[in-house]
């Protein structure tokens, strides 16, 4: 039984590299909290990029949607597909082997320290019956260290700050190992260092990413492929140079826009009309 | 340390009372009961053999799977509604199985099954509690604390309230005062033949609680997280409530209900060796179970030949240690 919860041998490095594995699309979907339809017919094709943003304003739909990627919610209608299959084909531990979520909610007064968290990302490849093992810990350690939180292993999660958490939170996430991971708004609340450091590490990342992002520059200068969400549905998907036009933002964000090009990467200003 | 000082809490309980027991006649005792001591004892250690087989043994033992019981359905509370303040008694699961106990005795329905007709009858009291307490709360997810305590308190007292008509509409004599035993919580009618069921339901319970560690550390993280490690919160929740009020019912109706004990325990070993759940599962039980084999025994002897209720010593000692948790939570809230 043990062996069932292994996943094939392969290394950190080798995880990005299983060719079309891991890849998330979403069909026609349509979903309603209390009379409120959020997605509407929503269609997203399967990422071209190694890091896909989603973008979009409030109430687009865009926390919405990532709950439905991993499952979280279930949509009224339409289907999510991980790898040409109905999402809801698999179980959650199989969804575990292959996605991690990276999510903004706080756990409650039972605090763990940094590196039991992030040991629990070998969790969904380890017998109930057994400790983890050397090499478990040997990748939640690298996942540290890659993370930079390693010095802070044995700390407590509510003792630390802003960044550090968000760091913290995607070690576990490495740690599991999965083909795609995906993060809601993980540049909340933090200043700017951190966000950049934060999607740094996300953009940089082995693996396949999706983030929901709030902020239009972070997502032109750090996602190699990005999708518009406008009332509960996609209205472009593509590279940023193609998707984020200046007619389109203008009209999704309802303000005027000025581009610019810094370091090679399309920026923007704006102000209201 | 934690294992022999169980043994240690656990000698002291037996040896101590209003007859004293010398810990050389209890050895001498208990090696004549496996078979290797001497044949005969004599009228004095006869005298205390008595003592000792019908009413200490089948007591401590009892009390000490009772404390554990209430501990590990602690812990696993607390983390279910990812509360610290949460616990079996404060949730209003243990008035549930007083209630659906009294109405055993009372009225005597479930009596054909003998002591498991009573623990059925708890066991639906304590479903029928906390289903309420979570609907009224309404936790799917994340519990809003003071909401759920709040539904908590008030579902105890609906339920305490409950019990007391049944007592009043009942006249029975004798039946109240049983009733009132359970409601006060005591050690009082242990018995041989309840040691068996108790004990296998807190280790079955506690070791299915252990193979859910790691889903119970992923849990306290987060529905989101929990989701991320492969564990479908809910559904997860709903099995593990199930099984904490089947272990609640099933100490309740041995023991009464016998509050603070599922909530000081589990804060006390977190404090000791952290919030894995691994470790903090069997330290609570073996805790838990000293912790409550030490109380009866001062609840024995304190006020001898009287006996105080264990509940309401655990009260008292428990309520404070909740008035400053609630303070520092209050505290904490307001900081961020």
């Amino acid at each position: 039984m043990a062996a069932d919860h292994r996943e094939p041998d392969r290394s950190q490095a080798g995880a990005a590299a299983d060719g079309g594995a891991g890849l998330l699309a979403a069909k026609d979907l349509d979903l309603a909290f209390g009379g409120t339809r959020v997605l509407r017919g929503l269609t997203l094709s399967p990422q071209q990029g190694r890091t896909l943003g989603i973008v979009g304003p409030n109430g687009s739909g865009k926390s919405t949607l990532l709950g439905c990627l991993f499952g979280a919610l279930r949509p009224d209608a339409g289907e999510v597909l991980l790898d040409g299959e109905p999402l809801r084909r698999f179980s959650q531990a199989e969804i575990a082997r292959r996605l991690a979520v990276v999510t903004q909610q706080q756990g409650g007064d039972i605090d763990l320290t940094v590196q039991e968290m992030v040991l629990l990302g070998r969790s969904p490849f380890v017998s109930p019956w057994r400790a983890y093992s050397a090499r478990d810990r040997a990748l939640a350690q690298e996942a540290m260290e890659h993370t930079g939180v390693a010095q802070l292993r044995h700390r407590l999660l509510g003792e630390l700050s802003g960044g550090e958490r968000q760091r913290a939170l995607i070690a576990r996430a490495l740690t599991q190992q999965p083909q795609l991971i995906l993060l809601d708004e993980p540049t909340n609340h933090l200043d700017i260092h951190y966000q950049h450091a934060i999607m740094t590490l996300i953009s940089g990342a082995r693996h396949r990413c999706i983030v929901v992002c709030h902020d239009l520059n972070l997502a032109a200068r750090y996602c190699d492929e990005i999708v518009v969400l406008h009332q509960g549905g996609v209205i472009a998907q593509g590279p940023p140079d193609a998707v984020l036009r200046r007619a389109l933002i203008e009209e999704v964000y309802r303000v005027r826009v000025r581009e610019h090009h810094v370091d090679g990467a399309l920026q923007f200003s704006f102000r209201l009309p | 340390m934690l294992v022999p000082g169980s043994v240690l809490v656990t000698a002291a309980g037996i040896a101590a009372g209003p007859v004293p027991i010398p810990l050389s006649s209890l050895t001498r005792i208990l090696g004549h009961e496996l078979g290797f001591g001497p044949a005969e004892l004599g009228a004095e250690l006869e005298s205390h053999r008595n003592i000792v087989m019908s009413t200490r043994i089948p007591r401590v033992l009892l009390g000490f799977a009772v404390g554990a019981g209430l501990a590990l359905a602690g812990c696993v509370v607390q983390v279910l509604v990812r509360n610290i303040l949460a616990e079996p008694y404060l949730l209003g699961i243990s008035s549930g199985a007083t209630a659906g106990a009294a109405a055993s005795i009372l009225f005597g329905y479930g009596s054909a099954l003998g002591v498991w007709g009573l623990t059925g009858s708890a066991f639906a009291g304590a479903i029928a509690a906390i289903v309420l307490v979570l609907a009224v709360s309404g936790i799917g997810g994340t519990a809003n604390s003071t909401r759920l305590i709040l539904a908590g308190i008030a579902v105890s007292f609906m339920l305490a309230a409950l019990t007391n008509f049944m007592v009043f509409a009942s006249q029975g004599q004798s039946g109240a005062r049983s009733v009132l035993f359970w409601m006060l919580g005591s050690l009082q009618q242990a018995r041989w033949e309840q040691l068996a069921p108790t004990w296998l339901t807190v280790v079955l319970a506690g070791a299915v609680f252990w193979l859910w560690s790691r889903r119970l550390d992923a849990l306290a993280l987060g529905d989101d997280a929990s989701r991320s490690l492969g564990i479908d919160a809910p559904a997860f929740r709903r099995l593990a409530f199930l099984l904490v009020a089947f272990l609640v019912a099933v100490v309740v109706s041995v023991s009464g209900s016998i509050g603070f004990v599922g909530l000081v325990v589990p804060h006390l070993a977190r404090r000791a060796v952290g919030a894995v759940h691994r470790l903090v599962l069997p330290v609570s039980a073996l805790m838990g179970g000293s912790l409550l084999v030490a109380a009866d025994l001062v609840a024995r002897t304190a006020f001898a030949p009287r006996e105080l209720p264990l509940g309401i010593l655990t009260a008292l000692l428990g309520t404070p240690l909740l008035l400053i948790l609630v303070h520092r939570f209050n505290r904490r809230r307001n900081e961020t």
